[in-house]
């Protein structure tokens, strides 16, 4: 990799970061337009009921009112979702769970259209819910959907698992619990959506999927796409769950029904009754290993409530079926992974997508082994780590870019020095241990190949228009484009403009998740933007009589021996106007079978490796964390300073799934604020955050980067578990570790 | 006054209004006309009164927190307000409104009760000094009769007694709602070797906040030591303390954690 880049690498501060600061960027709620309407919606408060009818008569008369809309009115699609279409825009017939949407009003006010969905009056027949999984797999259990409860099963099949464990000298067993875990994203679901006099309609929304909400919103108007128009606006996080654009499909009835413009926005409230969570799991895991401390087999059992629709919970599924196995090679495997329906609030994506409920089971399994063998948690990961020549769970090879053990190495290093912490005596009523945990992830979509597509233009003066369809969300990857643009044409940050989120402009590379934009569209950027400079050296070659690799692009000029040409020059003798290229990149997949989950499922993967010294209040169960190191493998650090905020932001989200957070539900959600849903504050970071980054550039990788977004949050639950086990010396087997958890694991020793 | 009588009658007094607009965004309370009572003068002084305080209704806890006057003669009542709310809700929440709130968990409460104060009450009626301990009647339910909370009382307390506050919050924030609160005010005698007073009171453990009346009274008079600290801090948890579970905690965690931080308050009061 050679290191006199321009751009690359460079903690170049992110592009939105000025007007977010002043206060000038834009959010969706920041737009009012001439004649906008409110939307609210009717939600239903029981978890599974039939609706007899609905009355919007008097609703409709409502001072203010001007549309009332229910199921039978929507004009296209009735169903909706980001992968599975199986979620009522409107309920007609039947509601799901507490907070599925059955009415809509759109008003002159908010107020009035508030007031107004106090009058609707539904009849609902009540039904019997289902809530739990296992319940929900009982034969005569009430039936969430037509086909039966297990909405996906996904399988893991590798080798002889009786053989393997006839010949384990250890074989542990334990049944994990990971929680429902909300987004917590600052802003709530908004969207506007206006009626065009050319018979269109223009959305501006907060989301992680611009083509999806254009998608969708298209569908259930009964349009084409091309005539839905989507911008996204400043977005205020999504993690997830923001590839469902249910609120935008639902103001753009209204803006139908009525002609007008119309605004909706959840409450927070709203936000965590409704929209769909992370996945809660049960986990049955089996691991077995010889005397040595070689892992033999793995069997697991998951399954994950995925709630009244399917919506990604098959994908998610998958996701953990094929990473049961961690960073770990495993030469026989067998994984049974469920999404069960109930009439819980949906589940869907959430930043980790299936993977830290494996991590924590399996890592949790690992410690248990050290203890049996005797050996250093460290060196059980060590003897068991991939390289670059042993395949994972679905039997792909990397190839290249596998630095687990080096990241090991560091993370042995780290643990030693911990241990004058270790030794030092705690305070009376303390208990203090150090823990590891270890992840590894496939960069992108595992369930099918997906593709990334950029247009290139390059300006007479040296500027240049980035178009790629990954929006931005907070997380940067704007600025890494703009880098990653900039480097192969020769010009500064500030001068390429990078368009994201316009779906009109910006093709539709599938939505900003999976950990994927870096390297899916930061290949494409970059081969559209060399194929731009190619193009403008070939011809100046021409002109020059040399060839183009002796020509290189600076600053608005082509550059031959310490001589320049501008481009304007070289575009107006040319006639060009801009010179616009457009790539693809794909990276060489195979979709994981569904009887063995054997493929190649991701173009590359990133692994991480934390270490946490925590120390448990013996008396309260309070857990503190003392010290933390974070490890991550990005390949190359396109830009370092973005690095350290999404391993510090991952980190900080993986510590609230294991410490505090839960989405509870008694028929539908219970802790609808965040005075009742806790999320971490900065007095619960650690009181010492390391990062570490290990660079191994990955060859398919653009300037040898990958993913790792998520990577960060993926260990942190098995991590500070593993630490409070072994400090409490009872085995942690459910998240999160709750003050009132650990006491009660406290009273058991 | 005259509004007063139209208290309840879709009148509501607005302090800080830390509890009050949030029950309006709910929609627990609606349509009401809130009277401002922030800027009533004498509502917002910290006052010496003989070798105790008078505080004003209306003084915000932060401010009550942060007052030398506080710190030098009633630290436990400002250890308990500093951990009362974030820095913004601390500028905002007053002493009254947390008071007249009447939450099982409000943080000012148990420091209060320990060191004894009394409520000064003033309606169309008169006004009337209501102890404390008898001003609460169940969660969010107080004594008040379309009146006002006006004064706070504390008297003054034996030079050689010293207080301690623990709140058990859910996550890393001191300033979390609680799931259990303690407040401890133990006067030794000189020699230090027995309790002469001692006032415990529990927060978030009962429908109001209370006097841990069992373990006060298995002090009086005995040794300080470990036996009488634990026989205390297990009579405030089963005979005292009267928990509930709901979703901050459940009673039996909340049972167990009023002993243990009953006995470590009264350890660290126990040290000479
Ligand atoms: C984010 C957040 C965090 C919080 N954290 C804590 C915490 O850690 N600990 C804690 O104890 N509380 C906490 N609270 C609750 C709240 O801040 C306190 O109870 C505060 O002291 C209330 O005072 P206020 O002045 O805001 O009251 P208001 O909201 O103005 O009034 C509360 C009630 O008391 C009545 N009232 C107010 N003053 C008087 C008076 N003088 N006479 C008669 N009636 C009166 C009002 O009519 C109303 O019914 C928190 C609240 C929020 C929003």
């Amino acid at each position: 990799m050679s290191n006199d880049h321009k751009v690359i690498g460079k903690s170049i501060p992110r592009l939105d970061a000025r007007s977010k600061v002043l206060g000038e960027a834009r959010y969706a709620d920041d737009l009012s337009l001439p004649g906008m309407l409110y939307v609210k919606v009717v939600r239903s408060p029981h978890p599974n009921a039939r609706i007899r009818s609905i009355d919007t008569s008097r609703a409709r008369n409502y001072p203010g009112v001007i549309s009332v809309l229910t199921a039978q009115d929507i004009p296209g699609e009735k169903l909706m979702g980001p992968i599975i279409k199986d979620q009522p825009v409107l309920c007609g017939e039947a509601v799901g769970y507490v907070g599925d949407a059955v009415a809509l009003v759109g008003a002159e006010t908010e107020q009035a259209a508030e007031e107004a969905l106090e009058l609707i009056k539904v009849d609902y027949e009540i039904l019997a819910p289902v809530l739990d999984p296992f319940k929900a797999m009982e034969p005569g259990a009430p039936q969430v959907h037509s086909g039966g409860n297990i909405g996906t099963h996904s399988k893991v099949r590798r080798g002889d698992m009786e053989a393997a464990f006839r010949d384990a000298t250890v074989v542990v067993e334990k049944r994990f619990f990971y929680p429902r875990v909300e987004h917590a994203y600052m802003e709530p679901e908004v969207a506007v959506v206006a009626p065009d006099p050319g018979g269109g309609f223009t959305v501006w929304s907060s989301t992680q999927y611009a083509h999806l909400d254009r998608e969708e919103v298209s569908r259930v108007l009964g349009l084409p796409q091309s005539r839905v128009r989507v911008h996204q606006m400043m977005t205020g996080g999504g993690f997830g769950g923001k590839i469902n654009p249910h609120a935008q499909c639902l103001a753009a009835l209204i803006a139908w029904k009525a002609g007008r413009p119309a605004k909706l926005r959840y409450s927070r409230e709203e936000s965590l009754i409704s929209s769909y969570k992370c996945h809660p799991f049960v986990m049955d895991m089996k691991l077995g290993a010889n005397r040595e401390g070689k892992l033999l087999a793995l069997e697991a059992t998951l399954v994950g409530n995925t709630g009244a629709y399917l919506l990604q919970g098959k994908a998610v599924i998958t996701k953990s079926a094929t990473h049961v196995s961690g960073p770990y090679y495993i030469p026989n495997i067998k994984a049974d992974a469920y999404a069960v329906f109930t009439n819980c609030v949906p589940c869907g994506a959430m930043r980790g997508y299936g993977v830290p409920q494996v991590t924590f089971a399996l890592e949790s399994l690992m410690d248990e082994l050290t203890g049996r063998l005797g050996l250093d948690p460290i060196e059980l990961r060590m003897r068991n780590a991939l390289d670059t020549t042993l395949p994972n769970a679905t039997g792909q090879v990397m190839g290249a870019s596998v630095p687990i053990k080096e990241m090991l190495g560091k993370a042995k290093l780290t643990v030693q020095s911990l241990k004058p912490l270790l030794q030092q005596a705690p305070a009376k009523g303390k208990l203090r241990a150090v823990g590891v945990g270890c992840s590894t992830r496939g960069i992108g979509s595992i369930r099918k190949p997906s593709r990334s597509t950029a247009v290139v233009s390059l300006h007479p003066d040296g500027s240049a228009t980035v178009a790629c369809g990954h929006v931005d969300l907070g997380q940067g990857s704007d600025t890494m484009m703009a880098q990653v643009a900039a480097e192969e044409l020769g010009v500064d940050v500030d001068r390429v403009n990078v368009v994201t989120n316009d779906t009109a402009i910006s093709p539709d590379c599938e939505s900003t998740s999976a950990s994927r934009v870096t390297y899916l569209s930061g290949n494409a950027v970059r081969l559209a933007a060399a194929k731009a400079r190619q193009r403008v050296l070939e011809i100046a070659a021409g002109d020059l009589g040399c060839a183009p690799e002796e020509l290189r692009l600076m600053n608005g000029s082509v550059v031959y021996r310490e001589q320049g040409v501008t481009l304007a020059g070289l575009f107006s003798k040319h006639t060009f106007h801009s010179v616009t290229s457009v790539a693809e990149f794909l990276p060489d997949t195979v979709p994981p079978d569904p009887e063995t989950g054997q493929g190649r499922p991701a173009g590359t993967y990133n692994f991480n490796v934390h270490v946490a010294l925590v120390e448990v209040d013996e008396g309260t169960g309070q857990i503190r964390i003392l010290r933390y190191l974070a490890l991550t493998d990005v390949g190359h650090m396109i830009n370092p300073l973005i690095v350290e905020g999404q391993v510090h932001g991952g980190m900080m989200m993986g510590l609230g799934s294991a410490l505090m957070e839960e989405v509870k539900v008694e028929n539908g959600v219970t802790n609808t604020s965040f005075a009742t849903y806790l999320i971490p504050t900065t007095f619960d970071v650690p009181q010492e955050l390391l990062i570490g980054v290990v660079e191994e550039p990955e060859p398919t990788g653009p300037f040898g980067a990958k993913g790792f977004a998520e990577g960060s949050l993926d260990p942190v639950g098995a991590t500070i578990a593993n630490a409070v086990s072994k400090a409490i010396g009872v085995r942690v087997t459910r998240l999160p570790m709750t003050s009132e958890r650990i006491h009660e694991l406290l009273s058991q020793r | 006054m005259s509004l007063m009588e139209k208290l309840d009658g879709g009148v509501s007094l607005l302090a800080g209004g830390t509890d009050l607009l949030v029950a309006m965004k709910d929609g627990r309370l609606r349509h009401r006309t809130l009277v401002d009572i922030k800027h009533i003068s004498n509502l917002g002084a910290i006052r010496p009164e003989d070798a105790g305080l008078c505080l004003g209704a209306a003084v915000n806890t932060r401010t009550i927190a942060r007052s030398p006057l506080v710190k030098e003669r009633f630290p436990l009542l400002s250890q308990a307000l500093a951990v009362l709310g974030s820095m913004q809700i601390g500028n905002r929440a007053t002493i009254g409104g947390n008071l007249a709130n009447a939450s099982p968990a409000a943080d000012s409460a148990p420091a209060l009760l320990a060191l004894e104060a009394s409520v000064k009450l003033v309606g169309p009626q008169g006004e009337r000094l209501v102890p404390l301990e008898n001003f609460f009647s169940g969660p969010g339910k107080t004594v008040l009769e379309r009146e006002l909370l006006t004064e706070i009382h504390v008297p003054s307390a034996p030079d050689q007694g010293r207080g301690v506050f623990y709140k058990l919050g859910p996550r890393g924030a001191p300033e979390d709602i609680c799931i259990v609160s303690v407040a401890v005010f133990a006067v030794p005698d000189a020699s230090k070797r027995i309790w002469t007073d001692v006032r415990i009171a529990l927060g978030a453990v009962a429908p109001t906040p209370i006097r841990a009346r069992n373990a006060e009274k298995a002090l009086l008079g005995q040794l300080i030591e470990g036996r009488t600290v634990e026989d205390a801090a297990r009579l405030a948890a089963e005979k005292d303390a009267r928990p509930i579970s709901d979703i901050r905690g459940s009673a039996s965690y909340r049972r167990a954690m009023v002993k243990i931080l009953v006995a470590r308050a009264l350890e660290q009061l126990s040290e000479r």
